[in-house]
């Protein structure tokens, strides 16, 4: 690993080394299964059953709901693999099962191990559910689509904006343009 | 490279667009610098929610009690606020500090910005908004106020023909928000000003003869500018970091500056609707969603609006989660999907602005970044523990289930201090009535340095209580008219 590359790892891990140098280091060293470094499709089937415990009943149609957790405009992408060899390492060791094979209620167990880990961890799990959660509730890859479960349509589509009758809710007011006195 | 010009405005936004208009009306040979990037009104904003957009624009600083938003673009924060345009109230002006010694300088007031807020209003179209036209989430805010016996009042925009899209925050495609860059730049570039974005300035070197050389840099190139007048109209955060950066060379410019952030007292809180109010709406509609309550404005030196967040939005800066449920895991998996499935319709967020003292700092870190701090005082977290317990009593006396309301860093980790988050930063540079006091007199003109203005938030001394925009435009339009005058 080139230095400017391990200078720049440290830097990031700096809050995990000082309370457990075990998750920073495997990073570091890339001492975790080939399998997750050269196998885009585990890497993503892991990721897509984790992004479906974050957000249950998501439908992800056609689209693949882990894509912000690999995109490289967002740190998170550098460390993609390794969430998913941690996600599959905790749920063989609870489950003796691939993360993806869990159930709802196993990943979501595993993932909220991965929450009550050691800083690094935590913060690796953590930042994997916002990224997640900003991703799909703000359909951040298609203006179009938005995120149906909660009714977001994405762009503007001439919703009412109003209801009938503003005089049943506004009430008296205190001033006679909208500025204080 | 050198260029000279008879007044260099650096940036483009409310503080920095009505000294170029007026000094290029005025004969004056005119440049304004923008650290951002250009934008064309009619073609570069998207309703849209890819974060990769929004921070192409939008830059924030914080610390562990308070986080800062504002934007680095032509027009400054104009292309991406609510256009809430509003008069600060009168006893904003009364505020004092700890030593009872008043923070505005002797002699402004409301009275006297009253003519300034004239312009301002005129110059951006101002108009209170319809009633048949407040969004359904400022419907139900002011139902549920008048419940209560609260007046509310329907609050005022920088607006022509807004359609209600609901995308201010990402910028009006529709050119309906009157930003900036539809009046006061454009106005300005006819009348000779030329604007060069992509420019930022890092350091003031005053020249005899009461002169100025500010060395910038636009990506790998250096440009330095010579002038003879000066106008700082960076805004609190980047107005700050260049004389903060200036130290070396402009030795005299006083203890204060970076000091004295005020931040409006910004404090939210939400619920679920009461099934008896009906359905809001987080996603239609106007960005701030029409109403204003003045009802605190005495008693508690507070206003209270809705607030209303695209999903992006809301994400990006809290986590929501039930009152009063176990904390893990709440805030992901099934029960926050059922919370987030209430969002749009049966969620309001309240929004309260208030007078808290001017007690944020910035300073350099290394590497040259902005670095924030703001002190937990004792009156600090008792205004925003009273201020939050009224918000939820609004809330609770109208049936609705409280939603506890997490800030979140940008890793997705909870914020521990809870605090503060605004865009209404204002007194990083404060006016005052002498150098022992703020860092610029009431023309705004630098203590020690002669053509030297700031005319941008960082002069406004106080909390407003209230969206700053149009008091940050006015104070501008008040100096710059001293500006031109003198130069006459």
């Amino acid at each position: 690993m080139e230095r400017r590359a391990v200078v720049r790892y440290l830097a990031v891990l700096l809050a995990g080394v000082g309370t457990q140098a075990c998750t920073p280091l495997r990073i570091l060293t890339g001492s975790f299964p080939d399998e997750f470094k050269h196998d885009p499709d585990i890497v993503g089937r892991t990721l897509r059953a984790f992004t479906a415990a974050v957000i249950p009943g998501f439908d992800p149609g056609d689209t693949n709901p882990a894509r912000a957790l690999l995109d490289h405009r967002y740190p998170f992408a550098a460390y993609a693999p390794f969430f998913a060899s941690d996600l599959s390492r905790r749920a063989d060791e609870r489950f003796a099962a691939p993360f993806d094979a869990l159930t709802l209620e196993q990943r979501t167990a595993v993932i909220r191990a991965g929450l009550g880990a050691d800083d690094t961890t935590r913060k690796l799990y953590r930042g994997a559910i916002y990224l997640t959660q900003l991703a799909i509730y703000a359909g951040i890859y298609d203006d179009d689509a938005g995120c149906p479960l909660i009714e977001f349509r994405g762009r503007y589509r001439g919703d009412t904006v109003s209801y009938d009758d503003p005089g049943v809710f506004l009430p008296k007011p205190r001033t006679s343009r909208g500025n204080a006195a | 490279m050198i260029r000279e010009t008879e007044v260099l405005v650096i940036g483009t936004g409310f503080g920095a667009a009505a000294p170029a208009l007026r000094l290029a009306q005025a004969g004056c040979h005119v440049t304004m610098i923008e650290k951002g990037p250009r934008i064309d009104p009619l073609k570069d904003f998207r309703q849209t929610s890819d974060p990769q957009y929004l921070l192409h624009y939008l830059k924030g600083v914080s610390s562990e009690r308070l986080s800062l938003t504002f934007a680095e673009a032509l027009g400054g924060g104009s292309g991406f606020y609510e256009m809430v345009s509003l008069r600060a109230p009168s006893q904003v002006f009364d505020q004092v500090d700890d030593a009872g010694r008043r923070l505005w300088p002797a002699g402004i007031d409301r009275v006297t910005l009253n003519p300034y807020y004239d312009i301002a209003e005129r110059m951006l179209h101002v108009n209170q908004i319809p009633a048949e036209l407040v969004p359904k989430t400022g419907q139900v805010f002011a139902l549920m106020m008048k419940r209560l016996g609260y007046s509310c009042d329907r609050a005022r925009y920088a607006e022509r023909g807004c359609i209600g899209s609901g995308f201010c925050v990402t910028g009006c495609i529709y050119a309906a928000k009157q930003s900036l860059l539809l009046n006061y730049l454009p106005q300005a570039v006819a009348a000779g000003a030329e604007i060069e974005t992509d420019v930022e300035a890092l350091r003031i070197i005053p020249l005899p003869g009461h002169r100025y050389e500010v060395r910038c840099r636009r990506g790998r190139n250096a440009i330095t500018y010579r002038t003879r007048i000066l106008v700082l109209g960076g805004g609190t955060v980047g107005t700050a970091r260049l004389l903060l950066g200036s130290r070396e060379t402009m030795p005299f410019l006083g203890e204060h500056v970076g000091r004295h952030i005020a931040f409006n007292g910004s404090v939210k809180a939400a619920a679920i609707l009461a099934d008896d109010l009906p359905d809001g709406d987080m996603f239609s509609g106007r960005t701030h969603p029409g109403m204003i309550s003045y009802e605190f404005l005495e008693s508690h030196g507070i206003t209270i609006s809705a607030a209303k967040a695209m999903p992006l939005q809301l994400l990006a800066g809290v986590r929501l989660r039930m009152h009063g449920e176990a904390r893990q895991p709440d805030w992901w998996g099934a029960s926050n999907v059922e919370l987030m499935k209430l969002y749009r319709h049966r969620v309001v967020a309240l929004y309260s602005m208030g007078l808290t003292p001017p007690a944020a700092t910035i300073s350099i870190g290394p590497g040259g970044a902005p670095e924030l701090d703001l002190q937990a005082t004792p009156a600090l977290t008792r205004y925003y523990e009273r201020t939050k317990n009224l918000l939820h009593s609004i809330l609770v006396r109208n049936g609705c289930r409280l939603v506890d309301v997490e800030f979140v860093e940008r890793d997705g980790g909870p914020r521990e201090h809870g605090g503060f988050s605004t865009a209404h930063q204002v007194g990083s540079c404060r006016m005052a009535d002498s150098r022992l006091h703020g860092v610029v007199n009431a023309a705004g003109e630098a203590f020690n340095y002669p053509g030297l203005f700031i005319s941008d938030g960082s002069a406004i001394p106080s909390s407003l209580a209230v969206n700053t925009s149009l008091t940050i435009l006015a104070n501008a339009e008040r100096i710059a008219e001293g500006i031109v005058a003198r130069r006459r």
